[in-house]
C-alpha cells in the first residue's frame, strides 16, 4: 500500500470518528503543553535573565581566599600572573583568557546633566582594567554587528551618500572624518591605552620599571629595542635633575632613557612631534641636524593647551560633545556672525587635560588651566550597568530610558583620580581629572563601574599606591569555546588553588537549579504523556472492537496485515502530531498571557525581559517527537491486535 | 481455476465434528457453480477457504494455479485484491463512505486501476449494475437491493477472475434477488467471470451451470443443469 493511499484511508477514519480522535488528542495536548510551556519558561529565564546577568560561557576565577591546598593533595598552584594565564589558556574548552586588574586607589566619577538632569552627579568610582588588545577585537566585532545588521545596511554605510570633511567638526556627532569622508565612529577601536598623562612628583609613585621622568611615570629603557612597536628609547631633554627621576640632568639631557612614542609613522591624536635637539648630525637617531633640531628623530608629546571656556564647559557637563556648545567656538571665543570659528588648539576627539589641585572645601576651584591635549580615557561598560542605569532613570529620575546600548556610545563623564568621598588612602593627594568616553560594552566588564585598558590601570595603581601596588591580577575571566565545555573546565579548575568568583559560583547554582527544574518538568510531562498513551490504547481497543467487521472488509478487498497495522499506527501519529501542534499552540498562548500578566502586575525590575519564554526549535521538535512517540506507544498493542484478527471470523459475525 | 482436494476444517477440535470433511471440488474457468446446502452445512467456510480469508484447514486449495497455503500474507492479500472478490449476504459496505467511494475502495490496496482512472472505472462498474444514480449517496440511505448492487459493483471494480457470492440474495426480496442473480449471470456470460454462488434457494441454483450440494461439511452431490 502506498503512503499516499494509506494517508487517505487514515484521514477517512479520522474524519469519521472525530470525537474519538479529539478525545485521544486531549491527553497528548495537555502533556505537550506542560512540557513546552515549562521548558520554554526555564530556557527563557536562562537566556533572558540568567545569561544576561551571568553569561553562560564566561567564568571568573579568583585566588582562593582560604587555601584549598591544605585540605587536598596534588593541588597545582597557579599564580595570578602571565604564567598562570598561560596555564589556564591550555585548558581544553577555554577559548580565551582575560586577566583583570582592579583599581587599588580611590577616585570619583562625575556625570553630566544631560543624562542625570541639570545638575549632574558625582559619585565614588570603581573601575578595573582588561587587556585592551584582547577586548578590542570583541568590541569591534559587536560594533560591526550593531551598525550593519543587513547587507543593505553595510552597503549603505560603505557606499551611501557621505559628507566630505576636513575634520570631525564637519561631521554630525557620532561620526568622524576618515580620509575626507564622514564615517560613523568605530568606538570599539578606541579602546586602547593612549598613554594618558598622569603627573608624578617622585619616583616612589611609579611602577617597577618606570621612572618619574619629565613629570610622569615612563617606562625606563637602556637604549635598545625594548620599547613597544610605536615607541622609541629616548633620553629626554631637561633643565633640572628633578625632571630626570633617579637620573641627573647633564647638558640639557637626562642620564636615564625612557620609552616614548616616536614620530615615525605620525603621532596619536592630541600629540605632536617634538624634534630632538642636537648640535651635530651624530646626535640624531634619524635624519640630520638642522638649526639645532633633528629632521626625523623626535618624540610624540602631548600638545600643550590652556583650558578655555569650552574646556570648562565640557568639564562641567562631560556628556556634552565638543562643538555642541551653542554660540561658542572650540577655543571658547564667541562664534562669528556666520557661525564660523578659528581652528581649535586641541584637535578633535581630544580635550585639554589640566591638573587640578586638591584643597579641602575648594574642590575644583583652583585649576591652573594649563594642560595637555589628550584623548579621553576609553571605558567599556557591562550591559548590566545600562540596565541598572535605565532603572534609575525611569523610576527615580522619571526620565525616559535609554533605548539601546548604542545610545551611550561616545558619552562620557569625567573621573578624578585620587579623590574620594571616603577616607583618603592615596599617597599623593594631587587629584587628576580626566575625561572618559564610553567606547563599547562587554559582559566581561565590571558590573558596578567601568573597565579601562589594563595597562592604564596598572600605571594608575602604581601612581597612586606606589611601587608596592600589587602586580598580580585580581581575577581572571575565562571565555569558553561553548557552554558545553563548562563542566570539563570546572573540573579542571578544581585542580588549581583558585575559586570561582562569587558571581560565577552563584551562576553555577542557578544553572543547577534550572537543570533540575527542566528534569522535573520532563518527568512531569512524561507521566502525563504516558497516561495519554494508556488512554490511546484504551480508545483504540474500543474502536477496533467496534470496527472488527470493517477490518475484515479491508482484508477481503486486499489489505495486508501490515496495512491494517499501519492504518492504526498512522492514525496514532496523527493524534501525536495534532496533540504536539495543539500543545505547543496552547503553550505559546499561555506564555503570551503570562508575559502580559507579568508586564501588567509585576512592574519594572532590572533585567526585565520582553518575554520570559524561549521556544527553542529543538525543544519544540523534542516535544512533538515526544508526543509522536507516546501516541505510537499507545497504539502499538491495539494495532497489532487489529492486524492479527482473523478476517473470516470477523466477516461471518452476524 | 479452482481445485480443492480433501479439505478438512474444524473450528473446535473438541466439537462434535468437523465443519468440512474431505471436501474435494474442481471448478473450471468461466463456470457458474451454485453451492446448495442448508444453513450451517459449511458453505461459507468453504468459500472463505477458496477466497484466502481462512488459512486454517487441512488439504489443498489451488486457485488460479496457486496453492493458497504456500502464499505469504502479502501475496494472499494481493490475490484477494485482484484475482477474486466477494459479495456477502450482509453487503459489508463501509458506512462512512459514499457508494462511489465504497466501489473504488479496493483501489487503495493495490494498483490494478491506474490512479487517474479510478473515478471512471468506479462509475463504469456502477453503471453495469444500474446504481450509478446513487454514486454519491451513503449506503444507509439505500434499500437492500441497491446496497447489494453497490457491493457487486465493488466486487467487479478490480475486474477479478473469480466472484465468490455468499447468499447474496438472502436479505433481499424476490424481485431484487432476481435482479442481482441476473447481474451475476450476465457477468459470467459476457465477461467470462468464474462465479461461485452460495445459496439455499433451489430456483436460483437452477440458473447455474452446475449445482454442488453440501450437507454437514461433505459434498454430497453434483449435477449439471440444463
Ligand atoms: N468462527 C466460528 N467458530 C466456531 N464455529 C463456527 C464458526 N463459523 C462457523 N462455525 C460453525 O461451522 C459450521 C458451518 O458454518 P458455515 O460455514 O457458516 O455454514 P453455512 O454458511 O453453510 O451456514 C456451523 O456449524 C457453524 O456453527
Ligand atoms: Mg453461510
Amino acid at each position: 500500500m502506498r503512503a499516499g493511499k494509506l494517508a487517505a484511508v487514515i484521514l477517512q477514519n479520522v474524519r469519521r470518528n472525530r470525537k474519538n480522535f479529539i478525545f485521544s488528542t486531549i491527553g497528548i495536548t495537555i502533556g505537550v503543553s506542560v512540557f513546552s510551556f515549562f521548558i520554554a519558561l526555564t530556557v527563557g529565564i536562562r537566556e533572558e535573565v540568567l545569561n544576561r546577568i551571568y553569561p553562560v560561557d564566561l567564568i571568573e576565577v579568583e585566588p582562593a581566599s582560604v587555601s584549598i591546598a591544605g585540605t587536598r593533595s596534588n593541588v597545582e598552584r597557579i599564580g595570578f600572573n602571565p604564567e598562570g594565564v598561560a596555564v589556564l589558556e591550555g585548558i581544553e574548552g577555554v577559548a580565551r583568557v582575560y586577566p583583570k586588574l582592579r583599581s587599588h586607589f580611590q577616585a570619583t566619577y562625575r556625570m553630566g546633566g544631560q543624562l542625570f538632569g541639570s545638575q549632574g552627579v558625582t559619585f565614588e568610582a570603581y573601575f578595573d582594567g582588561l587587556d585592551d588588545g584582547l577586548l578590542r577585537g570583541e568590541l569591534e566585532k559587536s560594533a560591526g554587528r550593531r551598525s550593519g545588521k543587513t547587507m543593505k545596511d553595510r552597503l549603505k554605510a560603505r557606499y551611501g551618500r557621505q559628507h566630505r570633511c576636513y575634520e570631525a567638526e564637519d561631521c554630525t556627532p557620532g561620526e568622524e572624518c576618515v580620509q575626507g569622508l564622514c564615517r560613523p565612529i568605530e568606538y570599539g577601536s578606541l579602546f586602547a591605552d593612549h598613554s594618558e598623562h598622569i603627573p608624578c612628583k617622585g619616583e616612589e609613585v611609579c611602577a617597577d620599571g618606570y621612572g618619574c621622568v619629565a613629570g610622569r611615570c615612563l617606562e625606563l629603557c637602556a637604549g635598545g629595542e625594548e620599547c613597544g612597536s610605536s615607541q622609541q628609547c629616548f633620553a629626554p631633554g631637561c633643565q633640572v635633575d628633578a625632571q630626570c627621576g633617579s637620573g641627573q640632568c647633564k647638558e640639557g639631557r637626562c642620564t636615564v632613557s625612557v620609552c616614548l612614542p616616536s614620530c615615525t609613522g605620525g603621532c596619536p591624536a592630541g600629540m605632536e612631534c617634538v624634534p630632538e635637539s642636537c648640535s651635530a648630525d651624530e646626535d640624531c637617531r634619524d635624519g640630520t641636524c638642522v638649526t639645532g633640531r633633528c629632521t626625523l628623530a623626535g618624540t610624540c608629546t602631548h600638545v600643550r593647551c590652556v583650558q578655555n571656556q569650552v574646556e570648562k564647559e565640557l568639564m562641567a557637563n562631560p556628556d556634552l560633545r565638543r562643538g555642541e556648545i551653542p554660540g561658542l567656538c572650540e577655543d571658547g571665543t564667541p562664534q562669528a556672525a556666520n557661525g564660523t570659528c578659528p581652528p581649535a588648539r586641541c584637535p578633535a576627539s581630544t580635550y585639554c587635560s589640566v591638573q587640578s589641585y586638591f584643597r579641602p572645601g575648594y574642590l575644583w576651584q583652583d585649576r591652573r588651566g594649563e594642560g595637555r591635549c589628550e584623548l579621553p580615557i576609553p571605558v567599556v561598560l557591562n550591559p548590566i550597568v545600562l540596565e541598572l542605569f535605565n532603572m534609575v532613570l525611569k523610576s527615580t529620575l522619571e526620565r525616559t530610558q535609554l533605548g539601546t546600548l548604542d545610545t551611550l556610545l561616545g558619552y562620557g563623564g569625567s573621573v578624578t583620580f585620587g579623590h574620594s568621598f571616603y577616607k583618603d588612602t592615596v599617597k599623593d593627594r594631587t587629584p587628576v581629572e580626566k575625561r572618559l568616553v564610553v567606547v563599547g560594552y562587554s559582559n566581561k566588564a565590571l558590573e558596578a563601574g567601568v573597565t579601562m585598558p589594563m595597562s592604564f590601570v596598572e600605571r594608575a595603581n602604581a601612581r597612586y599606591k606606589g611601587k608596592g601596588a600589587t602586580r598580580q591580577y585580581d581575577s581572571i575571566i575565562l571565555q569558553l569555546a561553548g557552554a558545553e565545555h563548562l563542566p570539563n573546565v570546572l573540573a579542571r579548575l578544581e585542580q588549581f588553588n583558585i575559586q570561582l568568583s562569587r558571581r560565577s559560583a552563584e551562576a553555577e547554582k542557578f544553572r543547577t537549579v534550572l537543570l533540575v527544574a527542566i528534569a522535573i518538568f520532563f518527568i512531569m510531562a512524561s507521566i502525563i504523556l504516558a497516561i495519554a498513551a494508556i488512554n490511546i490504547t484504551h480508545t483504540f481497543l474500543m474502536v477496533i472492537y467496534e470496527r472488527k467487521r470493517e477490518i475484515g472488509i479491508l482484508r477481503a478487498v486486499g489489505a495486508t496485515k501490515m496495512d491494517v497495522r499501519l492504518l492504526f499506527l498512522g492514525e496514532s501519529l496523527l493524534i501525536g502530531a495534532a496533540g504536539g501542534a495543539a500543545g505547543n499552540a496552547i503553550a505559546l498562548g499561555l506564555s503570551e498571557a503570562a508575559d502580559f500578566l507579568a508586564n501588567r502586575y509585576i512592574g519594572d525590575f532590572p533585567f526585565q525581559p520582553d518575554t520570559f519564554f524561549h521556544f527553542r526549535p529543538e525543544w519544540v521538535a523534542a516535544s512533538v517527537a515526544f508526543a509522536l512517540f507516546f501516541s505510537l506507544l499507545g497504539a502499538f498493542f491495539p494495532a497489532n491486535r487489529a492486524a492479527g484478527m482473523d478476517p473470516a471470523r470477523t466477516l461471518t459475525l452476524a | 481455476m479452482i481445485r480443492l482436494t480433501s479439505i478438512h476444517k474444524a473450528y473446535d477440535p473438541h466439537a462434535s465434528g468437523p465443519v468440512l470433511s474431505d471436501a474435494s471440488l474442481g471448478i473450471e474457468s468461466g463456470e457458474f457453480v451454485a453451492i446448495l446446502g442448508k444453513s450451517g452445512s459449511g458453505k461459507t467456510t468453504l468459500l472463505n477457504i477458496i477466497g484466502g480469508l481462512d488459512r486454517d484447514y487441512r488439504g489443498q486449495a489451488v486457485v488460479d494455479g496457486r496453492e493458497l497455503k504456500r502464499m505469504k500474507d502479502r501475496e494472499l492479500s494481493r490475490f484477494r485484491n485482484r484475482t477474486i472478490s466477494f459479495v456477502f449476504q450482509t453487503f459489508n459496505l463501509l458506512p462512512h463512505l459514499s457508494c462511489e467511494e465504497n466501489v473504488a475502495f479496493p483501489a487503495y490496496f493495490g494498483d490494478v486501476v491506474p490512479h487517474r482512472q479510478i473515478g471512471v472505472r468506479a462509475r463504469e462498474a456502477m453503471e453495469r449494475v444500474g446504481i450509478v444514480h446513487k454514486a454519491s449517496a451513503y449506503p444507509n440511505t439505500l434499500s437492500g437491493g441497491e446496497r447489494q448492487r453497490v457491493a457487486i459493483a465493488r466486487a467487479i471494480f478490480q475486474r477479478p477472475k473469480i466472484l465468490l457470492a455468499d447468499e447474496p440474495t438472502g436479505n433481499l426480496d424476490s424481485a431484487s434477488g432476481q435482479h442481482v442473480m441476473n447481474l451475476f449471470l450476465e457477468l459470467n456470460r459476457k465477461d467470462g467471470v468464474t462465479v461461485m454462488l452460495v445459496t439455499h434457494d433451489e430456483h436460483l441454483a437452477a440458473l447455474a451451470h452446475r449445482i454442488v450440494r453440501i450437507a454437514d461439511g461433505r459434498i454430497v452431490g453434483e449435477e449439471k443443469t440444463a
